[in-house]
């Protein structure tokens, strides 16, 4: 592991400061689960300055807000969230999607805004290949093993998949978060903030939080009326590993007739995949078995597998149609 | 290498079937942005010359390209090719990409003293070309405007493969 130096601010003034200080050189420090095994990773893209948020107050909460909403601090570990009586009351599905996410140790570990903005899983990346996220200009995944980590939706450069099973989650219910800036407090929503790969300060992520930013807080609205949802995730294992594909529906119903719906798949592309076509060919329409035989083949019409990960789409697909099919009935 | 001036294209269809093969799908779109980002664009090949140009007029991409080379002219020496293109559009080989599928344009790219991306079409072929140390690689050529610009943002030594 590289030599670093760790900081522990006391405020998020404080810590952009420090992190702006260091450019990218620096990184935000909450719960280490993947900072730390990127470090023992010894890429060379980790950081060698650690900002260590977790002394900064009121950033580890879950609270109701005004509008009936939810707000949920960043540093708010994943286990505290799925023991939540009010998620699990209201935001069922997010409170399923982060129960499935890894195992039980890792959600004690794991914060919100640490499973939103983690680095890719790829395994090239991971063994320390140089490959674009690593120093280099290659990726080895698109001609390697793309079975597991790898987008079956096309790339940009990199066609790591993007992990994050929070975001695939909170995006159908039109969350928002907020980003803590050197020039003030920002507000995006959550399929803003993971677009899919992009050039952020020299290098390729998935999110568009910039070195010396931090996200504090997620804002959920409240649900909506006669909403029904649903998570799936279909992984090698029960526990532990990433999805293969996962999809989040939530489903505005009046009566069994769709009035609005959100459809997300995550696991299969470099970002949660919001299927608006496949929203808009729902809305409107009685949620039976003749539709979604109908609106299966609608989906994922753009998708480009690689050699080995094709079978990606077909589960996503599968999901769609056994998603559908539980909120029918 | 700090930034990319001009790029240099081998495969741009399926030329070896025949001079009229329709252009690759990606090849119109990454071109239109390539020449948005103000780079010079050389078509070349070890082809004639003939073939190459009437391949470029029937496939509608002559007009992307400020130069037009083939190895013909350099009794099949394509570094050669490389470095007489690159002169005529004064242009420095280190600033420049030659985009090619295979371990022989790989090694002209070195030898023209240009950096060589690997044009990843078939993967198992492409895993192994990997072992000729290409500057970089890409699966679509849409990803060329993505490496230009990242190539800018990192200004990085390492690029040169």
């Amino acid at each position: 592991m590289k030599k670093i130096a760790v900081y522990r601010p006391t405020s998020t003034d404080e810590a952009i400061r420090i992190l702006s200080s260091h450019g990218t050189e620096a990184a935000v420090y909450a719960g280490g689960t993947d900072l730390l095994v990127r470090l023992k990773n010894r890429l060379k893209q980790a950081p060698a300055y650690l900002v260590d948020i977790k002394k900064i107050n009121d950033l580890r909460y879950i609270r109701e807000d005004q509008s009936g909403g939810v707000r949920i601090g960043a540093l708010t570990k994943l286990a505290e969230i799925v023991d939540s009586e009010i998620i699990a009351k209201r935001y069922p599905m997010l409170s399923k999607a982060i129960g499935m996410i890894s195992s039980p140790e890792l959600r004690n570990a794991s914060t919100l805004g640490g499973d939103l903005l983690q680095e890719v899983w790829c395994q090239y990346l991971r063994g320390g290949y140089n490959c674009w996220r690593n120093g280099g200009y290659l990726c080895y995944g698109a001609i390697g093993d793309n079975s597991y980590y790898h987008s079956a939706m096309g790339g940009r450069l990199c066609y790591a998949v993007y992990p994050g099973d929070a975001a695939t989650a909170l995006i159908p219910y039109d969350a928002a978060v907020k980003l803590a800036t050197p020039t003030g407090v920002q507000e995006l929503s959550l399929e803003k903030l993971v677009p899919g790969d992009l050039m952020v300060d020299g290098r390729i992520q998935s999110h568009v939080v910039r070195h010396n930013e931090i996200l504090t807080e997620v804002i959920v609205p409240p649900p909506r009326p006669n909403a029904r949802t649903s998570f799936e995730k279909l992984r090698p294992r029960g526990v532990w590993d990433f999805a293969m594909a996962a999809l989040a529906l939530n489903l505005e119903m009046r009566g069994s007739v769709i009035d609005d719906a959100r459809v997300v798949f995550g696991g299969i592309a470099g970002k949660p995949v919001r299927e608006r076509a496949v929203e808009d060919y729902l809305r409107g329409k009685t949620l039976d078995a003749a539709l979604i035989d109908q609106v299966v083949p609608r989906a994922l019409t753009n998708a480009a597998p690689l050699k080995y990960n094709a079978m990606k789409i077909e589960m996503a697909k599968g999901l769609l149609a056994s998603g559908l099919d539980t909120l029918r009935t | 290498m700090t930034h990319v001036d001009a790029i240099i294209f081998e495969p741009l269809g399926s030329l070896t079937d025949s001079p009229s093969a329709p252009p690759y799908d990606d090849a119109v779109p990454a071109l239109t942005e390539l020449k948005a980002l103000g780079l010079t664009l050389i078509a070349a090949s070890s082809l004639p010359h003939d073939e190459l140009t009437s391949f470029l007029d029937s496939s509608g991409l002559r007009g992307f390209f400020d130069g037009v080379s083939s190895a013909e002219s350099t009794a099949g020496d394509r570094g050669v090719m490389l470095r007489e293109a690159l002169a005529s559009a004064q242009i420095a080989p280190d600033h420049a990409l030659f985009i090619t599928d295979s371990a022989d344009g790989l090694a002209a790219a070195r030898a023209a003293g240009v950096h060589g991306v690997l044009m990843m079409n078939d993967p198992d072929e492409a895993m192994k070309l990997t072992a000729h140390n290409p500057a970089g690689g890409i699966v679509s050529l849409l990803e060329l405007p993505d490496l230009v610009r990242f190539v800018s943002a990192t200004r990085s030594a390492y690029f040169g493969g």
